[in-house]
């Protein structure tokens, strides 16, 4: 058994010897992908932090207080519920304040009776989903109902964003299965151009009672391998692209937000379970294909 | 050892074999003979299945070679050696992997396979030809590798289809000579040839075969 594992690992690893040039295709092959995969994470991942941060600016809960309160309890009623909820940033704006945004014309006609305009209280929410904000609102409406007149956050605004969000994700989602099928392809067709070429040498074994998993055994270590170097090869490339990006990003202050927040780490280690996993199903789905 | 029992095998061309009936004993050397299109090379690839006859029943070494199951043929072509006109060595590989193979197939240890290759060759007189390449070696040195391959993993039977059919008269013979000393050893061997004076002064069991059929 021993024997014959070696005698495994030895023909795949001399494959690249015998066949130099369905190696380095198959190894190119594998690299391309995974440097389309990881373009593919970094893209979602980029777009997940820009709609983070664009959430973040626009997910603002406008609470507007009862007009019947005067400014000094009105701001501390705002400062009891961003403790209570623990937001981190309140704007909190007084019947003065607020008077001197309205429109001219407005302000002529309710100059008389700036009692009738409330105050307001404006917090910005770390929140990601449109129903969470919901409930917030309803929470906070709920504990202050007697000083609170009435709860405003761009409700639809938000909805539309999720859902061209949710719209963008599938797509990335769709392309990476995409790929990853048509990598898997590619990589058992070289595989299978590989076999053609050494049918000779399966005919052979099958002649003198190799069995199917000992003629097979070679060529998954040979997919697993290319799969490895496609990893080194790509790892490479990421590196490299890390450091022109780093260097472009200090330049150009508006491409920060294309900073990606998954590490240098965390790319290499998804391209090697990718490379291992493209080399194996990949000869794996040529050698079951052609030796069936 | 190999029995045939009324074997019924058409290819598409309507070549083939027709009812054959024969016996083969353990140890014996037997040539089968007949001209080109007679049956000789279905009659043999019938006996280690690589073709699966329409009629009949094919014993081998008390296997039923028909019912042979995928895991089973595997283990039943180890104890069969064999020997082909185009030699079917593997050219990117030395002399030495070549006749290797069948024992790393085994799961041999390398040290007994190093030793038995070098005894095989130097049996066939290629011991100095180890290290060299299949296309560094004339035909004749090829099919005596081909020999070695399958006599190394010691099998109980041997086929050879056609392997001086490539050759000159003086390789012709040494081939013959290296099988008759193997069946001496009590190797079954089974040998197709068309060619009939090269073994008209040794002949002692033949199967002649005329249109896919048992002639004498």
């Amino acid at each position: 058994m021993i024997e014959q594992l070696k005698f495994i690992l030895i023909e795949s690893l001399q494959s690249f010897k015998r066949f130099r040039l369905y190696s380095f295709i198959s190894s190119l092959t594998i690299m391309i992908c995974l440097i389309i995969i990881s373009f593919i994470i970094y893209l979602s991942d980029v777009t997940n932090n820009l709609s983070k941060n664009f959430k973040k600016n626009e997910s603002v809960l406008k609470i507007f207080l009862k007009n019947n309160i005067d400014d000094d309890k009105s701001l501390e009623v705002c400062q009891n519920i961003k403790e209570d909820y623990e937001f981190e940033l309140m704007t909190f704006e007084n019947r003065n304040e607020l008077f001197s945004k309205i429109d001219k014309n407005l302000k002529t006609w309710l100059k008389d009776d700036l009692e009738f305009i409330p105050c307001l209280c404006s917090f910005n929410i770390d929140i990601t989903t449109v129903d969470e904000i919901d409930n917030l609102s309803n929470q906070i409406y709920q504990n202050y109902k007697d000083v609170i007149d009435k709860i405003v956050y761009p409700r639809s605004y938000l909805v539309k964003f999720e859902q061209i969000l949710s719209l963008v994700y599938s797509v990335i989602f769709l392309i990476g299965v995409i790929i990853f099928v048509v990598s898997i392809y590619n990589i058992s067709n070289i595989i299978k151009l590989s076999i053609e070429s050494r049918k000779n040498v399966i005919e052979i074994l099958k002649l003198h009672g190799a069995n199917k998993i000992f003629i097979k055994a070679p060529y998954i270590f040979e997919g697993v391998i290319h799969g490895l170097i496609g990893f080194i090869l790509s790892s490479l490339f990421i590196l490299f692209s890390f450091n022109i990006f780093s260097s472009f990003i200090y330049d150009h202050f508006l491409a920060q937000s294309l900073i990606t927040s998954i590490s240098f780490q965390t790319y290499i280690l998804i391209n090697l379970i990718f490379g291992v996993i493209l080399g194996f199903i990949g000869s794996n789905l040529g050698t079951s294909n052609y030796l069936e | 050892m190999i029995n045939f029992y009324n074997v019924t095998l058409k290819h598409k061309n309507s070549r083939g074999i027709h009812n054959v009936s024969f016996d083969i004993e353990k140890g014996q050397f037997v040539y089968l003979m007949g001209p080109t299109g007679a049956g000789k090379s279905t009659i043999i690839n019938s006996i280690i299945k690589s073709v699966v006859p329409d009629s009949g029943q094919i014993l081998v070494n008390n296997y039923d070679v028909s019912k042979l199951s995928e895991n089973d043929l595997t283990i039943f072509r180890r104890d069969i050696g064999m020997v082909f006109q185009d030699f079917k060595l593997i050219n990117d590989r030395s002399i030495f992997e070549n006749v290797a193979l069948p024992l790393q197939i085994l799961g041999i240890p390398k040290k007994t396979i190093i030793i038995k290759v070098e005894e095989i060759l130097n049996k066939v007189g290629l011991k100095h030809k180890i290290n060299s390449m299949p296309n560094e070696l004339s035909g004749g040195e090829q099919q005596k590798i081909c020999v070695a391959r399958a006599l190394i993993k010691n099998p109980k039977i041997v086929v050879a289809d056609e392997p001086t059919g490539n050759l000159d008269p003086s390789s012709s013979d040494d081939i013959i000579d290296l099988l008759e000393k193997e069946s001496k050893n009590g190797t079954t061997i089974i040998m197709a040839t068309h060619n009939y004076p090269l073994i008209e002064n040794r002949i002692k069991h033949f199967i002649e075969l005329n249109n896919g059929k048992v002639v004498s």
